[in-house]
């Protein structure tokens, strides 16, 4: 099945256009409603000013302060972000670009790195060639999984984020690893938040079909900051980390906090 | 982003902005004596513990700029303040520190717990990458004391925690005055790469060439904000950018570029000018 949804040329859309419709029709826990979010998504793409306008300005206003709070690396502009989802600008840097000391750049910009999400991921082509991306099938991604376990990845196919596709990555379900595009692209994302009770995101070795390590959850700071309590309020932080440990609703975070409780590090995965 | 507690963020604050703009021991030292008090210490006991109430009270509560070993308390150009931890080190690279900072445990420290204090040696200039550098010991101290750095023209200074376990400190930094973080391998010492201090420098840089691809008509704007950034690749790309979209501003942007403060950048216009001269004199 096509990460590709199908969707008509239509006359461009604000920002804010887009804004307004998708806070007034999406309900963002359901992936199917988000896909009705593609059409307005492609209208965006459709502005070739919005971005760069939207640019210069935020530059200008915010200054040093430009994207304050944004805790991608630098691939990513986050352009909007509520209780209920995050709207977010991808560079993609090709692979001429990168410099000699590539291994950093092509890890903040994923490439060659089979991975899952957590959030459901709605993205078009902005600008540029498009990345290409190989996309999998994972058959049982509801499974709490360790590092190094086999796991059953069916190859789909390679496509394309050339300009006005859009795509949807559904969580947990679609594995994909990103390549390089031949000349520098933009890709928007309308992206839901980390789902509560979850599984983890993994990333994967596609030749052995392993899991190969953890991504971190925004969810994870509510141990993190037990973990650094414990030095000044010890028996809060304990109280804490012993409640998750036996009642979070998530399996990742039982056995993170029962790793914190056993003074193993918890660190980004 | 939240303030658990406004007022006394804003006073430790104010006073960190002040030292360090002073760049004194003297003033950092206060400082330092400061964070090593019993207020500091009871204020941020109850920070904690309004946020382990507000985890205890709400599954959907997350503490704000909380990371493995790090949670941000403030955070603004002149200063940042955040509970940091120290471990056992681990990592494969030394990296350089881009501002003045000041460092007081909160965790009982064991006698053993001591920073080695590691710099280049002869002048280095913070932009222009020297391979041939290396750090060298410059000395060490207990970590009970608690530690302050201010920048020294011509020096790049990295620190070598040496803590027995998990030790919570409350780290205060200043202003990155250091446009550029320098990499060294842990092992030999030697230098391997420099980075831009600033994430928003390599942003600017993407947003650069986004502008121009798509050929947006603020494109020579943002580009001319961009030739008096502080990273050197910034200026430079901002200078080619301005003379692709305006061609006949070429000699203009030459003699800016020559009068570069970077030696590199500076010598490529140099050589640019002489060509053109030599070109105009042939024909």
């Amino acid at each position: 099945m096509s990460l590709k949804l199908h969707t008509q040329p239509e006359p461009a859309i604000s920002l804010q256009q887009f804004v307004d419709w998708i806070e007034a029709n999406i309900d963002f826990r359901e992936p199917e409603s988000l896909r009705t979010a593609a059409q307005p998504l492609r209208a965006l793409a459709q502005n070739p000013h919005f971005l760069g306008d939207w640019i210069l300005q935020a530059h200008l206003q915010q200054g040093d302060q430009f994207q304050a709070g944004n805790f991608y690396n630098y691939q990513s502009l986050v352009l909007r972000v509520t209780p209920n989802y995050l709207l977010r600008a991808n560079f993609w840097q090709p692979e001429n670009a990168l410099s000699k000391l590539s291994h950093h750049e092509r890890l903040a910009f994923g490439y060659g790195i089979p991975h899952n999400h957590n959030f459901h991921l709605l993205t078009v082509g902005y600008c540029g060639s498009g990345y290409l991306t190989d996309h999998w099938r994972w058959t049982d991604p509801w499974t709490d999984r360790a590092i190094g376990e086999t796991v059953d990845l069916r190859y789909i196919a390679r496509e394309r984020l050339a300009t006005g596709d859009v795509m949807l990555y559904r969580a947990f379900e679609d594995v994909h690893s990103q390549i390089a595009p031949e000349t520098l692209s933009v890709s928007l994302n309308l992206m839901t938040h980390t789902q509560r009770d979850t599984v983890p995101q993994y990333m994967f070795c596609e030749a052995a079909r392993t899991v190969t390590g953890l991504v971190g959850s925004p969810l994870d700071a509510r141990l993190h900051l037990a973990e650094l309590a414990r030095a000044l309020l010890p028996e809060h932080a304990e109280w804490h980390l012993q409640n998750v440990a036996a009642t979070d609703p998530s399996p990742r975070m039982r056995r993170l906090a029962e790793d914190a409780l056993g003074r193993r590090f918890i660190g980004w995965r | 982003m939240p303030m658990q507690n406004p007022t006394f963020l804003n006073g430790l604050s104010l006073q960190a902005e002040e030292a360090f703009a002073a760049n004194c021991a003297d003033a950092l030292r206060e400082l330092v004596r400061r964070c090593q008090g019993r207020h500091v210490r009871t204020r941020l006991r109850r920070m904690l513990l309004r946020e382990l109430l507000l985890l205890r009270h709400r599954q959907d509560h997350l503490p704000s700029r909380c990371a493995p070993g790090e949670w941000v308390l403030h955070e603004s150009p002149a200063v940042r303040l955040r509970l940091t931890t120290l471990a056992p080190e681990t990592r494969s690279a030394r990296v350089t520190e881009p501002g003045s900072f000041v460092l007081v445990p909160l965790s009982p420290v064991a006698r053993e717990d001591r920073y080695r204090r590691l710099e280049t040696s002869g002048e280095v200039v913070n932009d222009v990458f020297d391979s041939r550098q290396q750090l060298h010991h410059a000395d060490e101290a207990a970590l009970a004391d608690g530690c302050l750095h201010w920048l020294r023209p011509g020096v790049e200074t990295s620190f070598d925690w040496q803590v027995q376990g998990p030790t919570l400190c409350l780290r205060i930094d200043g202003p990155r005055h250091r446009g550029f973080v320098w990499s060294f391998d842990a092992a030999t010492h030697k230098a391997q790469m420099m980075y831009p201090a600033r994430v928003n420098a390599a942003r600017e840089r993407l947003m650069l060439d986004f502008l121009l691809a798509t050929r947006h008509r603020g494109a020579e704007a943002f580009a001319e904000r961009l030739r008096d950034a502080p990273e050197y690749f910034l200026r430079w790309a901002a200078t080619q950018a301005c003379n692709r979209l305006a061609p006949d501003r070429i000699e203009e942007l030459l003699g800016a570029a020559s009068g570069d403060p970077h030696p590199q950048i500076a010598a490529l216009a140099q050589r640019v000018q002489a060509s053109l001269e030599q070109t105009r004199a042939e024909a």
